[in-house]
């Protein structure tokens, strides 16, 4: 007998419900609202946040929310993390917990990925302090620019850049003020107008009238043509059935450069030799790139071998750094080894191609032994 | 044990359901990750199902999307046992 998806997406919506009055009430009840950097994780991730939380003092405010944990890993953080920490029972990606965040918070707040590796802590403060200024709404540590200039409320053209999610700390006046202009969310918002895409990404927000006028001020008459759209489109294959996208916090960027907002870049991430933060990349996702009923077809091809290659590598290498991860996680280095098998990597050889991919991405030997978990001076 | 296709798939059904699926009820070759079915979850299920039924997988064949349906996992776990003889 198949699902009745009807059934399961409602379930799936009143269990979102449930898990949002639980992170509502975990806001309310945190005792430091101050600077919080979140670190969002689902299961079978604990070896990235391990590592992750290795390289930030205590004195950084880092808030954890899991999702879809099974209880070894919720014991795990309990008694490891050392930061407060919270667990949403459904298997969340961080689409709703955006949503999550954006309708909770009452303070600038900050976000960073697991496979974002600090080296240099001070970035963490000086992103907050960038995000205070009246006119930014967010600050991050990388960014991208696509081709096309926008014209904003006063009628200025202007090239947009984009703050991506890896790092960055959100200005929160500024968001209450946009968000009191139009119904907006940090969400992805689908494109695909099938109701198959709909019913396979409940967690994308879906295009309403007002957000494509937004989109026709910002871009002009062709701005929503399927297929040639002049601002950012993901396209990612779910289930067999692929789905186009505007991705997380873009929408919501383009509606704060509309109004007059901008968004901080740091300076230089580069600091002498080294790096002062490093982001791998699809540490949560990468195995969808060798699965053809999942995967982010708007990538290069190369581009996805380098990151599979890459993440595969550092999460081998991460899951084999001690051994108080929980006990499934002994089964997940069976199943990552299936993977490097596949690839024709053999686990004696991982350190070696990792500290040569490290090395060539600019991290110095210091930084490199840090992730691989040697000891440096 | 009573070690067919329909036994296993009933067994299977039910370790998945006692597992991160809050569902009465799945088609067999439903794609599991999409109901929330994922990483250390589907772990556990191999290591149970290892235990269960006296198997263990090759290192080729521990690849996640091998436990993507129902029906790829009892397929698997029916051709582990062919192998030794037991079906």
């Amino acid at each position: 007998m198949a699902i009745d998806r009807d059934a399961f997406y409602a379930n799936q919506h009143l269990r979102e419900i449930e898990d949002f009055r639980t992170f509502e009430a975990f806001y309310e009840a945190l005792a430091d609202k101050h600077r919080i950097y979140y670190m969002f994780f689902s299961t079978g991730l604990l070896q990235w946040v391990r590592k992750a939380l290795q390289l930030i003092p205590e004195n950084v405010n880092v808030v954890l929310i899991g999702a879809g944990l099974v209880p070894a890993e919720k014991d795990w953080l309990r008694s490891q993390s050392g930061r407060p920490a919270v667990f949403l029972e459904q298997a969340y990606t961080d689409h709703t917990i955006w949503d999550f965040l954006f309708r909770v918070n009452r303070r600038s707040f900050g976000w960073i990925d697991i496979d974002s590796f600090v080296f240099n802590p001070g970035i963490l403060a000086d992103l907050a302090e960038r995000a205070e200024r009246s006119d930014i709404v967010i600050s991050a540590a990388w960014s991208y620019s696509p081709a096309n200039t926008i014209v904003n409320k006063q009628g200025a053209e202007l090239l947009p850049e984009f703050a991506n999610t890896f790092l960055l700390f959100v200005h929160y006046e500024a968001v209450s003020t946009l968000r009191s202009l139009l119904d907006i969310s940090p969400r992805p918002y689908l494109i695909s107008q099938s109701t198959e895409a709909a019913a396979l990404s409940p967690h994308r927000a879906l295009l309403e009238r007002t957000h494509e006028e937004l989109l026709h001020h910002l871009y002009g008459p062709c701005s929503t043509s399927s297929g040639s759209e002049p601002y950012p489109v993901e396209a990612a294959v779910h289930g067999g059935v692929e789905v186009r996208f505007i991705d997380t916090l873009v929408l919501f960027q383009l509606f704060a450069y509309y109004h007059g907002f901008s968004i901080a870049k740091l300076p230089d991430s580069r600091r002498g030799q080294g790096v002062s933060a490093y982001h791998i990349g699809g540490a949560s996702y990468y195995k969808n790139y060798v699965d053809a009923k999942h995967n982010l077809v708007s990538e290069k091809e190369h581009i996805q071998q380098r990151k599979y290659r890459r993440a595969l590598l550092m999460d081998y290498c991460l899951l084999t750094q001690g051994e108080d991860l929980p006990a499934p996680y002994k089964g997940l280095k069976r199943v990552l080894k299936a993977y490097l098998d596949q690839s024709s990597i053999r686990v004696h050889h991982v350190p070696e191609l990792l500290s040569a991919m490290l090395s060539e991405a600019g991290l110095d030997e210091h930084e490199t032994g840090l992730l691989l978990g040697r000891q440096t001076d | 044990m009573v070690l067919n296709r329909a036994a296993i798939t009933n067994t299977i059904t039910e370790m998945i359901k006692q597992g991160v699926i809050h569902q009465t009820a799945f088609g067999e070759d439903e794609d599991l990750r999409e109901l929330g079915f994922h990483s250390i979850a589907i772990i556990t299920l191999m290591v149970n199902i290892e235990s269960r039924y006296e198997i263990e997988y090759d290192d080729d064949e521990l690849l996640l999307s091998n436990f993507s349906t129902v029906t790829g996992i009892v397929d698997g776990i029916i051709r582990k046992l062919e192998q030794r003889g037991r079906m």
